[in-house]
């Protein structure tokens, strides 16, 4: 197994909170046998999921390409994650976004924009907005829903995706709470990883998919090296992330994970 | 009957050092009727002594009484009130008020002198001047002498006391300064109006019955006569 | 002989130069009436485009409710009281009231999005925010599947007619996402270019589908007249008790007219240097007119006149300049007023593309006639002139007569 590929860097952190990712231990996946003999429960597979947290630091590099109706953009972001809750962001390309940086503890989130040189707190229908124009939300970053509490998961038999064996998972919120009442995911049957995840608004249509492929060997451990999400109310709207580079056991400065970072150029 | 009287009448101008008397210490009796030039360089008090008697201005020292009212610290309101009242005018430049016509403005002395019938007075005196039914004329459309006789007429038609007239001939040629002197005689024949002259034309003086001449703000010389035929 | 005659014929004596010099009192008069109508005219839009728009008479809405840029959360919803309700329902004053559910969703027509406002509202919603200057292409729609009235502006931004379809995209009260396809069942124009290019208006029963809130956002009331509004809210206030606000009309466009004062203000200035200006002309003809005069000023009163009375000679024909002039300046400023209270001037142009928060403002400008706010205007006029003249009749008073009478 791998373990939790995008952990905290931000791109990590949406994964937990879309829920889709099964973060297994890295040095437990191989050790241990298939965890179930028989088919597992629905309920078992989100534990699964949700239970895949890993609170080592990493580090990633990655490239993030936004693809419009008008207009594509490539970035290249550097994340940090730390523990549960906390993961940074840097900019690295293109020069115009250089130094622009993200900082997430617990549950708030911070912006710096070099362009402006301005802190701002993220808050309200901001969060809601795509990260530098893209498809995802900071929302769908922020470590959000527990998929376990959030969902009563059902599953509804199993599909072949990406030519990998996995189970559709059909998960619909218990309250009106939840950002995204209905998720629709495919799960690898292998990996515990959601290669494909469909998002619902309330009234049932279709707003996201998210896709994870590019499965490779890193650092001893199978990851996705690839996510793409398509917003399916903006025609021809799809971002793709990509990752260069993963480190696990990183040990950070204090101050990596502090505002006082997010301000110094 | 003196109708105007000047006791040690003086005016002085300025003080300290600069102080002028203009006239100084005049005594003077003016009686109704006369017709009378008073004659004198410039300088000579001549201007400042008729300011005195047409209720101008106040002595500053000594009495000016016409018809036994004193002049003397008069406030300008009342003295324009004596004015109106006792005093008629007629200048070297006629004098006329330009935006009236010629009975307008021999009304206007009797609006001011606060007297009715203004109207009907101005029209009959203006027949008496020579100009019946010029009336309606403003002085532009007048000629020099026309224009004295409009000036004559208002200065006549309230009653007053006394005529002050200065150099009334001084902007006529020869032959019209003539007819208004005998016009102004006659007036003063039938009416008994007093006429009092300032001037330096040999002419008014002839027609004059007495002539006081001034010199340095003192009487040099009054003498009575016959009048000029 | 009055002083009116002889003050008149003086005056027409020089006609150009009469006419000259009353020019500017003309002038400043004209401008000071035609400046208090618009301006009055800008304050009455603000109010009238507020009350119609997005406030009425009076809004009810939740404590703390955000008052700039597009923000309407509904995490937090109205409850109005057994009190008030029974005082909107039976108190004389009210003419209408109605329940309104306002809040950001995204429109999506596939290609493009935009963020904008919608407005969820009842039947009498029409009655409280008039639509008198809306002109509507499509229908207003009254059931959940005709679908959305949009703004003209959000139609020409995305490229929408009547008759398409749109995706509203907004969170339920509750948190959840939700979105709906959505019928255009029509394109307003209501005359308020801000409105226009942010606001979608919603049948009552679509706005709820969407964010699934039982109770309003906001309450508005539209009362019989504007004046009666601070009493009312008072009433209002104490029923609706804490956790709710009150605002009134005048409240919420105070600070926009606190703008205005400043217009006002400027306006004044601008009048007054002009006033001034036109004093100076009158008192300078004046005394070219009285040093013109000094003969006549000498020969009136040697012939008995008083210093009084040549003043008010004077003075008189200065008023009677101030006067007429003040007239003609009445007649052709109050013509403006009237006229442009009728026919407004459109600013649609100069107003695209400007953000005024939650206020609009409409696209035409009228003028406030107010024939009673036109006479201070020409007392001001008459009293400058008549102010202007004494200084001067005072000098020809003090001349000299014996020296006037001899003047050339």
């Amino acid at each position: 197994m791998f373990a939790s590929t995008f952990e905290k860097s931000l791109l990590i952190a949406a994964w937990v909170s879309l829920g889709g990712l099964a973060l297994a231990q890295a040095p437990e996946a191989p050790a241990e046998p298939a965890p179930v003999a028989a088919e597992p429960t629905a309920e078992q597979i989100l534990d699964r999921i949700d239970q895949n947290m890993v609170s080592e630091s990493r580090t990633a590099k990655m490239t993030m390409t936004v693809e419009g109706k008008r207009r594509t953009r490539t970035y290249r972001i550097e994340s940090y994650g730390r523990g549960e809750t906390d993961s940074a962001m840097v900019y690295l390309a293109p020069a115009r976004d250089k130094g622009t940086k993200m900082l997430k503890l617990g549950d708030e989130m911070w912006l710096y924009l070099r362009t402006v040189d301005r802190v701002q707190k993220l808050s309200g229908h901001m969060l809601r907005e795509g990260m530098m124009g893209s498809d995802i939300s900071y929302e769908d970053m922020m470590n959000g829903e527990d998929l376990r509490s959030a969902y009563k998961a059902s599953i509804e038999g199993s599909e072949t995706v990406d030519g990998r064996d996995t189970w559709k998972l059909v998960l619909v919120a218990h309250d009106d709470t939840v950002a995204y009442p209905k998720r629709v995911s495919w799960i690898d049957k292998e990996l515990y990883i959601p290669l494909k995840q469909e998002l619902f608004a309330l009234s049932g249509m279709k707003l996201k998919t998210w896709t994870m492929s590019d499965i490779k060997p890193f650092d001893g451990r199978m990851y996705p090296t690839r996510m793409t999400v398509e917003d399916h109310l903006k025609k021809g709207s799809k971002t793709t992330v990509t990752f260069d580079e993963l480190k696990f056991g990183v040990k950070f400065a204090r101050e990596v994970f502090s505002r006082r970072w997010l301000e110094r150029r | 009957m003196a109708i105007c009287e000047l006791k040690g009448a003086t005016k002085t101008y300025g003080s300290g050092a600069t102080e002028v008397h203009a006239i100084l210490g005049i005594d003077l009796t003016i009686d109704a009727g006369e017709f009378t030039a008073f004659v004198g360089p410039s300088g000579s008090g001549k201007t400042t002594l008729l300011n005195q008697i047409g209720c101008l201005d106040s002595p500053s020292a000594g009495s000016v009484h016409i018809r036994g009212k004193a002049t003397a610290g008069l406030s300008d309101v009342k003295l324009a009130g004596l004015r109106a009242e006792e005093i008629g005018f007629i200048f070297q430049s006629f004098n006329l008020i330009p935006v009236l016509t010629a009975a307008e403005n021999v009304e206007l002395a009797m609006s001011l002198a606060g007297q009715d019938g203004g109207h009907d007075a101005a029209l009959a005196l203006l027949a008496e001047v020579g100009l019946e039914g010029l009336g309606g004329r403003r002085p532009n459309q007048l000629s020099g002498g026309q224009q004295q006789r409009v000036a004559i007429a208002r200065a006549l038609v309230k009653k007053p006391s006394i005529v002050i007239a200065d150099e009334p001939t001084a902007n006529l040629d020869s032959d019209s300064g003539r007819a208004v002197l005998d016009l102004m005689r006659a007036l003063n024949e039938k009416h008994g109006t007093t006429f009092l002259f300032s001037t330096h034309d040999p002419m008014v003086v002839d027609y004059a019955r007495r002539v006081v001449t001034l010199r340095d703000g003192a009487i040099v010389s009054d003498e009575r006569r016959g009048a000029a035929s | 002989m009055t002083l009116g005659r002889l003050a008149l014929r003086n005056m027409l004596r020089s006609k150009r130069r009469t006419l000259l010099s009353t020019a500017a009192i003309v002038v400043g008069v004209m401008y000071l009436i035609l400046g208090q109508a618009f301006v009055g005219g800008i304050e009455e839009g603000i109010v009238q485009a507020a009350e119609d728009g997005m406030t009425g008479h009076i809004t009810v809405r939740v404590d703390d409710y955000p008052t700039t840029g597009l923000s309407h959360p509904v995490d937090d919803l109205l409850t109005l009281t057994p009190a008030a309700k029974a005082l909107l329902d039976d108190d004389a004053r009210v003419a209408a009231w109605v329940e309104r559910t306002v809040f950001v969703a995204t429109l999506s027509t596939g290609d493009d999005s935009l963020r904008i406002r919608a407005i969820g509202a009842g039947a009498r919603d029409a009655e409280v925010f008039q639509r008198t200057t809306w002109t509507v292409e499509g229908r207003v729609p009254e059931t959940a599947e005709q679908g959305a009235l949009l703004g003209a502006g959000i139609g020409r931004m995305l490229g929408i007619g009547v008759g398409d379809r749109v995706i509203l995209r907004t969170r339920t009260h509750a948190g959840a996402i939700n979105a709906l396809d959505v019928a255009v069942a029509g394109l307003v124009q209501t005359g308020n270019m801000a409105l226009d290019g942010t606001t979608a208006w919603l049948p009552d029963a679509l706005a709820r589908d969407l964010v699934r809130a039982e109770r309003p956002t906001h309450v508005g009331v539209r009362l019989k007249r504007r004046g009666q509004a601070p009493a009312f809210a008072e009433a209002l206030r104490a029923a609706v008790g804490d956790g709710a606000d009150v605002i009134t009309v005048q409240e919420e466009t105070a600070e926009l007219l606190r703008m205005q004062q400043i217009r006002r203000n400027a306006l004044n200035i601008l009048v007054g240097v002009l006033l001034a200006m036109s004093a100076l002309a009158i008192a300078n003809t004046i005394l070219m007119a009285a040093h013109e005069r000094v003969r006549e000023v000498g020969t009136l009163r040697a012939m008995g006149m008083t210093r009084r009375r040549i003043v008010a000679l004077f003075v008189t024909e200065g008023a009677i300049m101030g006067g007429l002039a003040g007239l003609v300046g009445l007649g052709v400023g109050g013509l403006g007023a009237w006229y442009f209270s009728e026919n407004p001037i459109d600013l649609g142009a100069l107003m695209q593309g400007v953000d005024y928060g939650n206020i609009q403002f409409s696209a035409y400008l009228y003028t406030a006639f107010d024939p009673g706010a036109m006479v201070l205007p020409f007392v001001i006029a008459a009293s400058t002139a008549v102010l202007a003249s004494i200084y001067p009749a005072l000098l020809a008073s003090r001349l000299e007569i014996a020296d006037a009478v001899r003047a050339e």
